[in-house]
């Protein structure tokens, strides 16, 4: 299995498209974050809490990078089929379900490495800035819910990749996955959130499990239906049953 | 029942897409040190076959072993397959070496291997540039590349000669039949027989998804393969009268210039010389003569033809030419013999360009012919 994983870890960062919308991602969010401590106020009387909102700018920032590595997971496994590599692919690793679980492993620690990284970075990045711009108040990783904001991004990139893989293991055309991937927190969940409002659902919100995970990089969780914890299970039980039913269904298909 | 190393054995392997039977129960043999070519008409299911024999596609029914074991339970496969169903199947982004690298390290193969093997197809210079820029004949001998990275016993290759130009098709051949000649076991398909006839030892020609035959390529030729005798004398209407006498059955190249001799069927050389002797007749050729072994494969294949072209512009198609006076075939007895729909065979009316070489002689170590399957 780890000669797997090595491998398939291989094929993730040896195609420049994965590369940068990666970087893209990146770059974004800690641009944005630099912005913030550039232009920002550095009097820190005027923030409740400047490190968990500082934290929470690097979150909301992450939603966009965390769609990049979305869309980069679903790439990762489409291509295979676009492609053809996944022929080889097989015929190098005749048990399907053993490339599967490991470029799902791949993606997951990949994801959770990235949305680690970003996460801390910009938030060093935006509060040296305020910092060094005299907000001396400003407290690094301050006790006040910023690292359950900035470890939050992590696990919403690693849900976000999940999304994306079983997305493009199921749907196995690269275009279409990455619309559904895009489209769903833009579109479809706006639209069921819509007909449930219709139908007198008074937090349609809380059924929606997109949105109901961004409560991971919120700085106030409770604002969301199903909180912090609740919002994050919702969406990694709505992605685990769709990988879950992805390696199923490619485990029987002709490839 | 034991197993040499690198044989395979396929099955009553059966495919079907929907209610349609791409291939139909269908069983054969490969043995190392031989060239087996994999044969049939377009659509004809070898390319289904290669996938459920490897587990991409999945059969309704029969397996695939290698030595014994079926494709799915060899732990690190490259060191005991290697397979090349598709040149193409590379991503366009990455670069050689790296298509490669991904490949050795799912088996834990060291990168050095990928070095060797580049150096081995000549694509050391190339292999830090993406595939994309590869031509087709570079993706032929990247993959051949990958087919080598573990050194296997066995070896199964797709139409790999499909679009290559005549170097490249030489190429592929010389290093098939080179891997061949070092005891492995080469399943390699083709709808050209042309191709197999000049790296292939074994043939196993489907149809329809059936078994026509299996068999080494002499015995496939002498099945399928037209033989008749070219005899040319200055006493051609005594020694005609004595061969069709004997019940061969003769007819002049050209009816208006004799000298230029006759076309026999029916009948043996040694039987023709024999008669000469005896009816003082002086022969200057004597020759035995045999359709080509493409003309072979379409007669073998006439009924199992998924796609068959009709005519264009009236003019007939190749397999049909003008009517023409006939002696009846001599065969040896076919084990299933095929039903022929097509037009009669020809007796050629003149020699034409040269003959494809005599096939090469049946091995004591081959299995007999094997029957078509239901």
């Amino acid at each position: 299995m780890i000669n797997l994983l090595r491998s398939e870890f291989f094929k993730l960062r040896t195609i420049r498209l994965h590369i940068g919308l990666i970087l893209g991602g990146a770059i974004f969010v800690i641009g944005v974050l630099m912005l913030v401590g550039i232009f920002g106020s550095a009097e820190t009387d005027v923030f409740d809490s400047p490190s968990v909102e500082l934290a929470e700018v690097a979150g909301v920032a992450s939603i966009l990078a965390g769609l990049l590595v979305s869309v980069v997971a679903v790439l990762s496994v489409s291509s295979e089929f676009g492609y053809g590599t996944i022929r080889p692919t097989l015929v190098a690793t005749p048990k399907r379900i053993n490339v599967f679980v490991a470029k799902a492993l791949v993606l997951a620690v990949s994801a959770a490495v990235i949305g680690l990284l970003v996460g801390v970075i910009a938030y060093l990045a935006g509060a040296t800035l305020l910092k060094a711009r005299g907000a001396e108040d400003l407290a690094y990783f301050a006790d006040d819910g910023t690292m359950q904001v900035l470890l939050g991004i992590p696990m919403l990139f690693v849900l976000l990749a999940m999304f994306g893989y079983g997305l493009g293991l199921l749907i196995r055309n690269s275009p279409a996955a990455v619309a559904v991937a895009i489209l769903w927190p833009i579109v479809i969940e706006n639209v069921i959130a819509a007909a449930l409002a219709i139908a007198g659902q008074d937090e349609p919100i809380k059924f929606l499990p997109y949105q109901s995970s961004l409560a991971l990089i919120a700085r106030d969780a409770e604002d969301f239906a199903n909180g912090r914890v609740g919002g994050g299970l919702y969406f990694g039980v709505v992605v685990a049953v769709l990988v879950g039913v992805a390696m199923v269904a490619n485990n029987r298909r002709d490839v | 029942m034991t197993y040499g190393e690198g044989v395979i054995e396929v099955r009553n392997i059966t495919k079907t897409f929907g209610n349609v039977v791409a291939v139909n129960d269908l069983s054969f043999d490969v043995h190392p040190g031989r060239v087996t070519g994999f044969l049939g008409p377009n659509g004809s299911g070898k390319s289904t076959t290669m996938r459920c024999m490897l587990g991409l596609d999945n059969a309704q029914g029969g397996e695939a072993r290698f030595n014994g074991r079926r494709f799915a339970e060899i732990e690190n496969p490259l060191f005991e397959v290697g397979a090349l169903l598709d040149a193409s199947y590379v991503h366009p982004a990455r670069t050689g070496r790296n298509h490669l690298r991904w490949m050795a390290m799912a088996n834990g193969i060291d990168s050095a291997r990928v070095d060797a093997v580049l150096e081995l197809v000549g694509l050391t210079e190339a292999a830090n540039r993406r595939v994309k820029g590869y031509s087709l004949g570079m993706k032929q001998r990247l993959g051949l590349a990958g087919v080598m990275l573990g050194d296997p016993k066995t070896i199964i290759l797709d139409e790999p000669a499909n679009g290559l130009d005549p170097e490249g098709i030489r190429w592929i051949r010389d290093v098939l039949t080179g891997l061949a000649a070092e005891g492995r076991s080469v399943l390699v398909s083709s709808h050209l027989l042309s191709e197999m006839a000049l790296m292939a030892t074994d043939l196993v020609v489907i149809g329809q998804g059936r078994l026509v035959q299996q068999g080494t390529v002499g015995e496939f030729a002498d099945v399928h393969s037209d033989m008749w005798v070219r005899v040319k004398t200055p006493q051609l209407a005594l020694l005609v009268d004595a061969m069709q006498a004997a019940g061969g059955v003769a007819a002049p190249l050209d009816p208006a210039a004799p000298s230029d001799g006759a076309m026999v069927r029916n009948i043996t050389p040694e039987q023709v010389g024999e008669l000469a002797n005896a009816n003082n007749v002086v022969l200057h050729e004597l020759t035995v003569e045999r359709s080509s072994l493409e003309d072979a494969f379409l007669k073998a294949t006439a009924s199992v033809q998924e796609y068959r072209s009709g005519s264009v512009g009236g003019a007939p198609p190749p397999q049909q030419q003008p009517p023409q006076q006939q002696p009846p075939q001599q065969q040896p007895p076919q084990q299933q013999p095929p039903p022929q729909p097509g037009p009669p065979q020809q007796m050629p009316p003149q020699p034409g360009p040269p003959q494809q070489p005599p096939p090469p002689q049946s091995s004591p170590s081959q299995p007999p012919l094997a029957g078509g399957s239901a």
